[in-house]
């Protein structure tokens, strides 16, 4: 197989070049394709991984010997792994979105706000109607991640001065106030503890019967990818979008809805997922440059494969007890992001 | 500014106490009602913070830790502060509608003030309330006998001291013994029925179960059971206690019993149900003993906010009770 092209591509261009033409040789895969290939066998790995590191004794043998084994298997196992895989999805196209609507790098669910306007409106919900179905929890921290969006939107239409670090700063202070609110609410109410619980969340109580919801999550992720081009073109702004023929505020809209349910489900399943619509979508284009639809494959497999490693080491260190994904991924995201900045820096000063 | 307030409570505070000892003749709001003169004596008792001196028989007394309100009240003491958020759902509903007990608000958010103006003689503080026992000293003696995982004996001796001193500080020995023997019998009976079973401690909160030992580890001192979580010793104080546990661990390690600590019932509508649900829903515990023999003993949905003296006694007795049945 003749390796005619440079398989590696700049580091960063700002316009997505046209698409080599495609290298018709004997072999169906192409190329182009091999690092993403290379990329999904690896994830591929990590999820076999976690389908057989866990607190019960599963392993291929008792797989088939055992049908206790296949049941928690079916029970624990997979679900949490399809959980970690859709939730991590979402969180990170999700990020890739709100960072094409807001035309503003530093910005995803947990930084615009979304995040915590979810967790109010599930506090709101435990104080007022504790025993509200899982479908009417879902609607209300979404209806607020919606509501919670909308405002941060708004707010940045009046702010003038739309630097990069502006943005997401007003996202974090927004988070902030109905964080506070939040906090204020759930203290009075002695529901902290709950508060914090849920929080931090995690994986480690996700089972069958209770991930189900993501799959939401998952058609959401479908839908945003059928989208791209369009969100790619509302992503140059309001007014070359008009140009273009593109229903601005419609296309918006439709993405914040899709961004703010995905965030509400996922809040509601397994609770806080920071910095991985972040870091995920920036490191992706970091490497590859700013063609969206042909990024989101690679944005999936980046979050899917970031999760999955944070929840194994948590699963992991402190065996048979847990440490939450959330808290890895924390720590684990924090470091990259810093580093990211500091990068940044560096090619903008020269 | 301080100094000011200081002194003016210092002042405040020396005149009721003395109007009090003067009325306390007659009946106190919280006197024992025998028509017996509070003399001016003081006791001298051990708290967490080493000997005070504190009055005998107040008559004015803020009542902060809630692991003693259930002996107070066994006392007859009625607060002249409380914090009305801890206290439990029954029980203490003259508490609560009383406006002669002032609310001393949350421990995380105390109304200084508020207790300032209910003028106590002597504060019942520590527990929740222990980082608050300097700025509570300012506004009256405030003493912190609450139970304590460090005290001497271990934890279930810890509520026995309080109790009895207690008991001293408001004249009330028999009754206070009456109490400590209680939960003696109690624990013992606990400890004749259980015979070296495997347990797991559990903690529902925010509709999930994770392991408690580190909130209910203190039951665990006069059984003879074994935390699967923790099989070295009883002791658990682990850091990652209540970080997070996957329901498939507690089916590979199959415990014979399970004791639940419902902290959710305590916000919620005060009853165990959700927390059973919350059990009978497991589907990965389908096959372990203590959901196929129902072996699942469910603390007081209260136990959260009681936790005192005739809590433990309770909790002991429903051990024993539940254990003697399934043999």
């Amino acid at each position: 197989m003749p390796v005619s092209k440079p398989v590696s591509k700049p580091m960063s261009k700002p316009v997505p070049e046209p698409r080599p033409e495609p290298v018709r040789t004997r072999t169906t895969i192409r190329p182009q394709r091999l690092p993403l290939l290379a990329a999904t066998a690896a994830t591929a790995a990590l999820v076999v991984a976690s389908l057989f590191v866990g607190g019960y004794d599963i392993s291929l043998r008792t797989l088939l010997d055992d049908p206790d084994a296949l049941d928690m298997f079916l029970i624990s196992r997979v679900p949490r792994t399809l959980a970690l895989i859709l939730s991590a999805a979402a969180m990170g196209v999700c990020g890739v979105f709100m960072q094409m609507l807001v035309q503003n790098r530093i910005v995803e669910p947990t930084t615009t706000g979304a995040s915590e306007w979810a967790a109010l409106g599930i506090l709101l919900l435990a104080l007022f109607a504790p025993a509200a179905p899982v479908l009417v929890r879902m609607g209300a921290a979404s209806a607020f991640a919606f509501a919670g969006t909308m405002a941060f939107l708004g707010v940045l239409r009046r702010v003038r001065l739309r630097s990069s670090v502006v943005v997401p700063l007003a996202g974090i202070m927004l988070g902030s106030v109905v964080s506070a609110l939040t906090l204020y609410l759930a203290s009075g109410a002695d529901l902290l503890q709950m508060l914090t619980t849920w929080r931090s969340g995690g994986f480690s109580g996700t089972v069958r019967g209770q991930y189900e919801p993501l799959w939401v999550v998952g058609l959401i992720v479908a839908a945003l990818y059928l989208a791209a081009d369009r969100f790619t073109i509302a992503g140059l702004g309001k007014d070359v979008a008009t140009n273009l023929g593109l229903r601005h505020e419609r296309i918006m809209l439709i993405g914040v809805s899709m961004v703010a349910l995905a965030t509400g489900v996922t809040t509601i399943v397994v609770g806080f997922v920071p910095f991985l619509g972040l870091v995920v979508p920036n490191l992706v284009s970091l490497l590859r440059g700013d063609d969206v639809r042909a990024n989101l494959p690679w944005v999936v497999i980046g979050s899917v494969a970031l999760m999955i490693l944070c929840d194994l080491i948590g699963r992991v260190v402190v065996f048979p007890l847990e440490i939450p994904a959330s808290v890895i991924l924390g720590a684990v995201g924090a470091t990259l992001f810093i580093g990211m900045i500091l990068r940044q820096r560096r090619t903008l000063h020269g | 500014m301080r100094p000011l307030r200081l002194r003016k409570t210092a002042i405040t505070t020396a005149a009721v106490t003395a109007a009090a000892l003067v009325l306390g003749a007659c009946s106190g709001p919280g006197g024992d009602g025998d028509g017996k003169a509070a003399d001016a004596q003081s006791r001298t008792v051990d708290t967490a913070d080493g000997t005070v001196d504190v009055p005998f028989k107040p008559v004015r007394v803020a009542a902060l830790d809630n692991t003693s309100f259930a002996t107070l009240k066994a006392f007859g003491v009625t607060p002249v502060a409380a914090p009305k958020s801890l206290l439990p759902k029954t029980g203490y509903e003259d508490w609560v509608k009383d406006e002669k007990v002032a609310d001393a608000g949350g421990h995380r958010e105390p109304l200084f003030e508020a207790v300032n103006e209910a003028e106590p003689g002597l504060t019942i503080g520590g527990y929740r309330f222990a980082e608050h026992t300097g700025t509570l000293n300012k506004i009256a003696k405030t003493i912190d006998v609450s139970p304590d995982d460090e005290a001497e004996g271990g934890y279930v001796a810890s509520p026995k001291k309080q109790t009895r001193t207690l008991g001293a500080i408001f004249g009330q020995e028999a009754k206070a013994a009456e109490l400590v023997a209680a939960l003696d019998a109690s624990a013992e009976a606990a400890g004749r029925a259980t015979n070296g079973e495997s347990v797991f401690l559990g903690v529902a909160s925010a509709g999930r179960i994770d392991n408690g030992a580190s909130r209910i580890g203190r039951l665990m001192a006069p059984l003879s059971l074994k935390n699967v979580l923790d099989p070295a010793g009883q002791d658990s104080t682990s850091v990652h206690n209540d970080s997070g546990l996957a329901p498939e661990t507690i089916a590979q390690l199959n415990p014979d019993w399970m004791i639940l600590f419902d902290r959710d019932a305590a916000v919620g509508k005060g009853d165990n149900t959700a927390a059973k649900a919350l059990v009978d829903g497991q589907q990965a515990w389908a096959k372990t003993t203590f959901r196929t023999k129902d072996q699942i003993v469910h603390l007081a949905p209260d136990f959260y906010l009681t936790e005192g003296i005739q809590a433990y006694t309770e909790a002991f007795g429903q051990v024993a009770g539940a254990f003697a049945a399934k043999s």
